[in-house]
């Protein structure tokens, strides 16, 4: 059973930012994103986060008896984390899921192929994450963890959805906007508003033929804390 | 992972559609189908045997010298059967295209929620086909009494081909009841909600699945005789809902058969089984009586 760990960037992979069609778009074939059924539609089933809570419930025993009913040798489930590159916690969290889950699973053979979805300019799959090393403590155990330095990554489909483009480009401006608008005397009223906000004008100015990304941010950052103002607060013009 | 396990007889056609349907499930799991024939002709036998190559399933098939009848069909299926999970469609009738993702989907929740599955089955809804008429959607109630349900027949039917459920569940029951050539899910079904087991609907009010019923060739006599046998093996849960709700069930065994016999062009029958269905619970009967009339 092969199982596929997406591990990544919270402003990328959250369920409100990309659709599981969208993520499909740079998995391989076999890929499907693993649904947890015993979530409503719109809790988002896809949020794989919510395995990491697993005090005193039956989430995982579900989960692996989903995997192992679900997975054959053509489906390989995919199983996404958004922060578990963000803190050590959560990457250590990921590492007890496994653990856990071995036990529903049975004595079969779990390869984690570990997949870093980050975007640069446009550009495809990088290289493996610096927490990697926390999934090492598993080598021992009937999970088979494979040897993460040396996994071949496969590259990404060019065709990148375009929201996870905006969202990335969004993510890595958010603190540059921040400085317009405190600037302008503001600040934002959360940085998700704020992020959704790039992210929309990205995906607007890509739509009509620009390209942000290749802009100077600088200057384009001021006139999108201009219009936020604007648009907002009434106080600019 | 998952076993399906088909009866076929005498109807490879009606197999080839049945295979297709599993084909076309949008649940991607391991799948086996095991088809065993129960004595068809030969020429019949050689057409199944050219469908089953043809598929792209999975298949296992098992062939029975002589016709044995479903039960004992059903009983060597089931020893076959070695998956975790097991769903059974007989040749002849169809499953939508989410029907086992759904159940499965349910499963899920039922192990989220502390179940223990080898203590439930997951039915469903379907679509009800008389040959020759509308497509009529039937749902299957799974809130109240079970048992009583089953006995009545209206809210909840026992149909095996609407279950998914694990292979041990299905083991606990212990076999079908070689002596009844008919009925043997509604039988089947009586021993599970009695020995403790409770059936799941998945929560979808859309049919998963289509069942193409007939009358035509079956003997009415046969059939209540199977009622019969049931209510007899089942006597003390059936007793369990007094003598009113006994009566009742009598008559309404009388109405089916009834109906087998007018299908059946056996109009002396039928009369027989209304007569007794008089007998058994007047009020019940005229109250059919007077629906039949309004319905023309």
């Amino acid at each position: 059973m092969e199982l596929i760990l997406v591990i990544g960037d919270s402003s990328l992979l959250l369920p409100r930012y990309i659709t599981i069609p969208e993520l499909h778009e740079f998995l391989p074939e076999q890929a499907v994103v693993f649904e947890m059924p015993w979530y409503s539609r719109t809790a988002g089933r896809y949020y794989h986060e919510r395995l990491l809570e697993f005090e005193a419930d039956r989430r995982l025993e579900a989960a692996s008896l989903a995997l192992e009913v679900e997975s054959s040798g053509d489906h390989w489930p995919v199983l996404i984390f958004p922060s578990a590159l963000d803190s050590q916690v959560m990457a250590e969290r990921v590492a007890a899921m496994l653990r856990q889950m071995k036990t529903h699973l049975g004595s079969r053979r779990l390869t984690v192929h570990p997949y870093r979805v980050t975007m640069t300019d446009m550009a495809a799959i990088t290289e493996p994450p610096a927490h990697f090393a926390v999934f090492q403590t598993l080598r021992n155990e009937e999970i088979v963890i494979s040897d993460l330095s040396s996994i071949r990554l496969t590259p990404a489909s060019p065709n990148i959805p375009g929201s996870m483009a905006a969202n990335q480009w969004a993510s890595g401006n958010l603190s540059s906007f921040c400085k317009h608008l405190e600037r302008r005397g503001l600040s934002p009223e959360s940085h998700d508003r704020a992020i959704s906000l790039l992210a929309e004008r990205h995906a607007f100015m890509s739509k009509s033929g620009m390209r942000p990304s290749m802009m100077n941010p600088d200057k384009l950052l001021e006139s999108l804390a201009d219009i936020y103002v604007n648009k907002f607060c009434g106080l600019s013009g | 992972m998952l076993d399906v396990l088909i009866p076929h007889y005498n109807d490879a056609a009606a197999l080839d559609m049945t295979l297709q349907s599993i084909e076309a499930q949008s649940w991607k799991g391991k799948l086996r189908a095991i088809v065993m024939d129960d004595g068809s002709d030969k020429e019949e036998l050689a057409h199944a045997e050219k469908v089953i190559l043809n598929s792209a399933l999975k298949i296992e098939f098992m062939k029975s010298p002589e016709n044995r009848g479903r039960p004992v069909t059903r009983n060597k299926l089931l020893a076959a059967a070695d998956a975790r999970f097991i769903a059974w469609l007989d040749a002849g009738d169809v499953w939508y295209k989410h029907k086992l993702q759904d159940q499965f989907n349910t499963i899920y929740q039922c192990v989220y929620a502390g179940e223990d599955l080898n203590r439930i089955w997951v039915t469903c809804n379907y679509d009800w086909q008389w040959m020759g008429r509308k497509r009529r959607k039937v749902t299957q109630t799974t809130s109240g009494d079970q048992l009583k349900n089953l006995f009545v027949g209206d809210r909840l039917r026992a149909y095996l081909w609407t279950l998914l459920g694990t292979r041990e569940s299905f083991n606990l029951v212990g076999g079908f009841d070689e002596r009844l050539p008919r009925l043997q899910d509604l039988d089947y079904f009586i021993s599970f909600v009695r020995g403790g087991g409770r059936l799941v609907n998945t929560g979808q009010s859309e049919p998963l699945c289509c069942y193409f019923k007939s009358d035509v060739g079956r003997n009415a006599q046969e059939i209540r005789d199977c009622y019969d046998t049931i209510f007899n093996k089942h006597g003390p849960a059936l007793g369990r809902y007094g003598h009113g709700f006994r009566r009742r069930s009598h008559a309404k065994a009388d109405f089916v058969a009834a109906r087998f016999a007018e299908n059946n062009k056996r109009p002396l029958m039928a009369l027989k089984f209304w007569l007794q269905a008089f007998g058994s619970d007047p009020r019940y009967a005229l109250y059919r009586t007077k629906t039949s009339l309004q319905k023309g």
